[in-house]
């Protein structure tokens, strides 16, 4: 067999390949790669600025507001509510008029929050309830970062709702995703509770939802801070020699 | 309900548990054609890439550094192949070794910075600490600019649920304690600590070891091992710098250490006897879980330690060892020697930590602290971390930034951003390890 033959050098290069391959222990470190493109982990959910916060992140952002403990427990206290009022009066009470209840509000949540990730994937707003320019200091812009008074913060808080104070903009997406949400149920309300006003309601209702949502992400750390701050433990004695 | 729907709910919540568990696993094991799995990666930085930052928010700096994986079972054993090889230490090993001594050109000084995750993380890339490390990475490496940064990134089986709130807290405690009383993880530390320093710990190359939650406990476990190594021979420190942060652990894991400290009066001084820290333990105001989560389970434990009641006041002003046992070294107001506080001038021996224009911090010293050592405990304003799990956002990262620059620990002194942050003007030089004789 001679080198000239190319089926050879090829079986011979072959070889040497798996020599090589089986041989090399350690990976080559020095070739320079670029990092992967972020995921849906916690940081980056967290901290990636709303450009980079692409549709990946944005359906992960989704699908955790469909199936999680909080959604299921809203519908639950909401749907318990409804039973205790009697409000449908068509609706059965008793164990299948809650799960008629609690089935209603958790769709009603289900499609509110599809269509808010529809909505602000087109707009490109940020869905999050407290983006992180307003918790770092990198915009000078006004009403973009943090606010300094409990009162600001407040208003920005309730502000970042329907306007986009980065950009100068409005974010329709969660005013959408209310409207939808409040009138999806028309669909199989019972003939008291299947009038337009019925349905304004409860997107109100669905909209003062993101309301405090915004209201709890802006003040949550404090309340956790305070929390934190009142119980100075292990403190230590005076000697006792 | 008949059988059929019966069947079909159980066949749907089994779906969900086993949907919702996380396997353990070597996530970095070096699957030949895996290029997800290689052990070490050698990443470039850029501070415009759109993948991750806007146009007026950068996400990376612009740098280079090099990442590393070491992984570990629940038992605290490394992940080996089939020959018993623990291939992912001997890769970073290989790593360090590569880049200190350069096929082309002379042996250069190294800074590694080594990372042990906390509760609700592991090693794979949807996890928080990963990208929340990458990115400390970037940024530690960007003032770093005469030295090439090696991070390694330590992985234990430290999340069991997704989307885990608090329900695996007391389950993967034990697993953190395993892997931290287990001795590969101390050989580990230091062979990775002693690839970079010498294996004396004084060849000029630079390393902080970070850990974070229950990866506070793993550390503090190692360290304390380590640096009493050192202190028997009054010989370098192994690092420069342990970093706690939201120690998810009692204070009793390093109180022994701590009483050693004191008793033999240990300093950390530079040549200009400013004192620096060697351990940094930092929890966040906000971090409830170590607030009240922990110090409630603890309490309530079975396996707690006996209270011992003590002759006479302790040292720390402790009259038993309730407090030890069920309390973080941070959240105890005994310990703490340090505070953090809005300010403009820092106090003597203080670090301004500068966020923006109109914002800074200070790192101050207690005047009245019982605990004089250089292990600093402090309590976080929730400007730098604002909850247990949320470390690594962007003005922890100046203010990590800001001691390293202090202890002169990174070494860009062109870097004009930083260098304004200092109060400073010039590095007094590196601390180095002292008992009174």
């Amino acid at each position: 067999m001679t080198m000239e033959n190319p089926l050879s050098r090829s079986l011979v290069l072959f070889l040497l390949g798996i020599a090589n391959a089986s041989g090399q222990t350690t990976p080559e470190p020095d070739k320079v790669d670029t990092p992967p493109k972020p995921g849906c982990d916690s940081y980056s959910m967290q901290t990636l600025p709303r450009e980079a916060f692409r549709l990946k992140q944005r359906a992960c952002f989704w699908g955790s507001q469909l199936f999680t403990t909080n959604a299921l427990l809203g519908a639950a206290l909401n749907g318990a509510i409804g039973e205790a009022r009697h409000k449908p009066p068509e609706w059965a009470q008793g164990l299948q008029g809650f799960g008629e209840q609690m089935g209603t509000r958790y769709t009603q949540g289900m499609v509110k929050s599809t269509a808010t990730f529809i909505a602000s994937a087109f707009t490109r707003e940020d869905p999050r309830p407290k983006p992180p320019q307003f918790v770092q200091l990198t915009h000078e812009k006004k009403g973009c970062g943090p606010a300094g008074s409990i009162k600001g913060r407040i208003g920005q808080a309730l502000v970042r709702t329907v306007w986009d104070a980065c950009d100068s903009r409005i974010a329709p997406g969660r005013m959408i995703g209310s409207f939808a949400g409040g009138f999806v149920g028309l669909a199989w309300a019972p003939p008291s509770q299947n009038k337009v006003s019925d349905a304004l309601v409860n997107s109100g209702t669905g909209f003062a939802g993101y309301i405090g949502d915004s209201l709890f992400s802006e003040f949550e750390y404090d309340i956790f801070g305070f929390l934190g701050r009142m119980f100075g433990m292990g403190k230590p004695h005076p000697p006792t020699h | 309900m008949n059988r059929f729907n019966k069947k079909l709910c159980f066949a749907i919540l089994t779906a969900i548990c086993l949907n919702g568990c996380i396997r353990t696993q070597n996530y970095h094991a070096d699957v030949p054609n895996n290029p997800a799995t290689k052990s070490t990666v050698y990443y470039h930085f850029d501070a415009s890439d759109p993948n991750y930052s806007g146009k007026k928010d950068q996400y990376f700096q612009t740098s280079n550094a090099y990442e590393a994986y070491v992984e570990f079972n629940a038992s605290g054993d490394p992940y080996s192949d089939e020959k018993g090889n623990d291939v992912q230490l001997k890769n970073a090993m290989g790593l360090i070794q590569r880049v200190k001594h350069p096929v082309a050109g002379p042996a250069r000084k190294i800074a590694l910075y080594v990372f042990i995750h906390g509760w609700k993380n592991n090693a794979s890339e949807e996890t928080g600490n990963v990208w929340g490390f990458r990115r400390f990475l970037s940024e530690i490496a960007a003032q770093h600019c005469n030295e090439p940064v090696v991070g390694v990134y330590i992985g234990w089986p430290g999340a069991a649920i997704k989307g885990d709130t608090f329900l695996t807290f007391w389950d993967r405690e034990p697993v953190a304690n395993n892997v931290g009383a287990n001795k590969h993880l101390t050989d580990t530390l230091r062979a990775l600590l002693q690839a970079a320093k010498g294996s004396s710990y004084n060849d000029g190359s630079t390393a902080v070891v970070v850990g974070h939650s229950f990866g506070g406990i793993v550390l503090e476990r190692a360290a304390t091992t380590l640096l009493q190594e050192q202190l028997a021979n009054s010989a370098a420190s192994p690092a420069e710098l342990f970093l706690l942060l939201n120690e998810a652990g009692a204070a009793a894991i390093g109180i022994d250490f701590l009483r050693q400290l004191h008793r033999e009066k240990v300093t950390y001084n530079d040549n200009d006897h400013h004192p620096h820290p060697l351990l940094l333990s930092m929890t966040s105001t906000g971090d409830v879980a170590t607030k009240f989560a922990y110090p409630g389970a603890e309490f309530l434990s079975y396996k707690r330690e006996k209270t011992t009641i003590y002759p006479v006041t302790d040292e720390f002003g402790q009259q038993n060892s309730l407090p030890y046992n069920i309390l973080t070294a941070a959240n105890m107001v005994a310990l703490q020697n340090h505070q953090i506080v809005p300010c403009t001038t820092p106090s003597a021996n203080g670090l301004k930590i500068t966020l923006t224009a109109k914002s800074s911090y200070c790192m101050n010293p207690i005047a009245s602290a019982l605990n004089t050592t250089p292990y600093w405990i402090m309590q976080l304003p929730q400007v730098f971390v604002p909850d247990h799990s949320s470390v690594f956002q962007a003005y922890m990262l100046k203010l990590i930034a800001a001691v390293l620059q202090d202890s002169a620990v990174t070494s860009c002194t062109g870097n004009k951003r930083l260098a304004a942050e200092f109060v400073r003007t010039s590095p007094p030089g590196r601390p180095s390890l002292k008992k009174e004789q």
